[in-house]
């Protein structure tokens, strides 16, 4: 009984209530368990894998070795080009079970039968999952990127300002595309509608512009070129600027529309 | 008192599942709340605890709303669901260091300390550091009283507690809830009728989302409504018998014959004052038989519970 007048109630009201410890416990999944070296390896496999199967590629086709500024622009083309396809199916594969699989299980009703506010459940869920697949999927491979460029291309580097505007577009992608899973989990009771809308909007961009020009301008997908672009100073699109401001305004909405959904979620 | 609603209702797709919920519990109360399955019993503990919104009518938790201001009432309540769902891959510890910090905050040791005497309120110390996945119904049914209650909550909520126990189980979770009603107010939903009747002060029985009758566990098993006599005797009763049924407070005489002349009496009667005075002397006073019993005729809540809601429910 002695440690009960140590403890003293949480001071978290309102739409905070509870929020402190469920981000400790969602980060916990990420980083707390093998979770975090297991994505870590697996991404390692997936993004700096291909630039390495490229690489030794090139270089089997040219014995003589590489010019100089050859496998640097190539590894830069295929390394962000690849990983922002590749880090939003990662981030809708990991985030769309988040809410849905919580609701089927019941430990969505146990945790908010606790005073734990709907704003907490929802926003530390999406907080969680940024974090682990920033650092995990982008920031660690893109140090590995680096490094590895560096080998390939004998000593060439991406400048640091264009090599930060090219992380930013790719966290901004994967934010899109996890709100986007988050506020479709507020709707939808089963995985398959989450999961297959949000990568059915993903890959649309592969194929929709070719009959459809103008989608690129009002989605996300023009970051796959945009992101080689900024390290590799290209000209990008002068209207480049809209489909980059609909994306960052996107994210916030979908969250608001998640959060006012989740509110109205019977449990 | 703890919990009040008005006119509270319910209705999921058209379907209504609580229909105009009026409630009162009591302070430091043990109330059982009784129904069969489907009565309404899970959805007005869910409405309690805004897990989910009413149709119509108005709730209040220690005088807070039930809508606007659940985040409150919940720093204040303990809740075992009827199905308890937890995180599978953590370990009773874990779930109840996770439980605790909704509520305290503080040094880790102090917390773990709270977590060890709950743990050792429930006994689950020894399996404390396994993970939930290998617990069996009794040791989940443990953990969730355990986590219902790390907050020493004001009023403890239990829907169907001891419903997928055997009695051992059962006899442990009866056990844990007497050791804390001098702590807190415990509001349980249940359709153990025996349960109710060893632990709950107030009842309340649920029909089809209506509230059919709340009231003191004393004064519901004393007769719904009516009060009754009965009466054993021997030998020839029949003109005590006819003797009675000329009494103007008495309304009814059943009978029941046995073996060797003896029968039983159930004799409702409309005014108290005037049976307690009356109605024995006017059997002692006939000759031809004699009493072997006598009393208040008291009805076990399974009768109170049949009369009230088992005509509908066989009839369906």
């Amino acid at each position: 009984m002695a440690a009960n007048a140590v403890l003293k109630p949480v001071r978290e009201a309102g739409w905070r209530s509870g929020f402190g410890n469920l981000l400790r416990k969602e980060l916990g999944l990420w980083f707390g368990t093998s979770r975090w070296w297991k994505q870590a390896a697996l991404w390692t496999l997936i993004l700096n894998g291909v630039v390495v199967m490229i690489m030794l590629a090139m270089r089997s086709e040219s014995p003589e070795g590489m010019p100089p500024m050859g496998p640097f622009m190539v590894a830069v083309e295929v390394f962000f080009k690849f990983a922002a396809i590749a880090t939003a199916v990662g981030a809708v594969l990991s985030i769309q079970d988040a809410i849905i699989g919580e609701r089927q299980s019941g430990t969505a009703a146990w945790i908010l039968s606790k005073p734990v506010s709907r704003p907490s459940f929802v926003v530390t869920k999406f907080l969680a999952h940024a974090v682990g697949m920033t650092i995990l999927a982008i920031l660690l491979q893109t140090v590995i990127f680096v490094v590895q460029t560096w080998f390939w291309s004998d000593g060439s580097l991406p400048e640091a300002l264009p090599l930060l505007q090219a992380l930013g577009l790719l966290v901004m992608n994967i934010l899109f595309y996890q709100s986007l899973c988050l506020m479709l989990s507020t709707f939808f009771h089963g995985r398959g509608a989450v999961t297959g809308t949000a990568l059915g909007l993903l890959f649309a961009g592969q194929a929709l512009p070719n009959f459809l020009p103008w989608t690129l301008k009002v989605m996300p997908w023009i970051i796959s070129d945009l992101a080689p672009a900024a390290i590799l100073k290209a000209q990008a699109p002068d209207w480049s600027w809209i489909p980059l401001t609909i994306t960052a305004l996107a994210i916030p909405v979908f969250l608001g529309v998640a959060l006012w959904r989740f509110q109205r979620e019977e449990l | 008192m703890v919990i009040e609603t008005q006119g509270l209702s319910k209705s999921f797709k058209g379907v209504n599942a609580l229909n105009g919920l009026d409630l009162r519990v009591p302070e430091h109360s043990i109330f059982g709340f009784l129904g069969p399955n489907g009565a309404g019993k899970s959805t007005t503990i869910k409405l309690l605890l805004g897990l989910i919104r009413p149709t119509a009518g108005t709730g209040r938790v220690f005088g807070l709303d039930i809508v606007q201001e659940n985040v409150s009432i919940r720093k204040r309540v303990g809740y075992l669901a009827q199905d308890p769902r937890y995180y599978d891959h953590m370990t009773a510890r874990e779930t109840l260091r996770l439980t605790a910090r909704f509520f305290y905050e503080g040094p880790a040791g102090a917390i773990e300390e709270r977590v060890n005497e709950t743990l050792d309120l429930v006994g689950l110390r020894e399996k404390a550091d396994r993970p939930i996945k290998g617990f069996s119904g009794g040791e989940r049914q443990r953990l969730g009283i355990a986590q219902a209650q790390i907050n020493y909550p004001d009023l403890l909520i239990l829907d169907e507690p001891a419903a997928s126990l055997d009695p051992m189980g059962r006899k442990d979770v009866l056990d844990i809830m007497e050791r804390l009603r001098k702590h807190c107010t415990i509001f349980y939903s249940t359709h153990i009728l025996e349960d109710v009747q060893r632990v709950s002060d107030t009842v309340a029985i649920m029909n089809k989302g209506q509230l059919v009758a709340q009231a003191p566990i004393g004064e519901l098993l004393s007769g719904s409504g009516r009060t009754v006599y009965s009466i054993t005797v021997k030998g020839d009763g029949a003109e005590a018998r006819r003797t009675l049924e000329q009494q103007p407070w008495v309304s009814s005489v059943e009978a029941t014959e046995e073996a060797g002349q003896t029968a039983h009496w159930q004799i409702a009667v409309t005014d108290d004052e005037a049976a307690e005075a009356r109605l024995l002397r006017l059997v002692l006073s006939d000759e031809h038989c004699t009493v072997t019993e006598f009393g208040r005729r008291r009805y076990n809540l399974e009768e109170v519970f049949l009369g009230l809601v088992g005509g509908e429910q066989r009839g369906r």
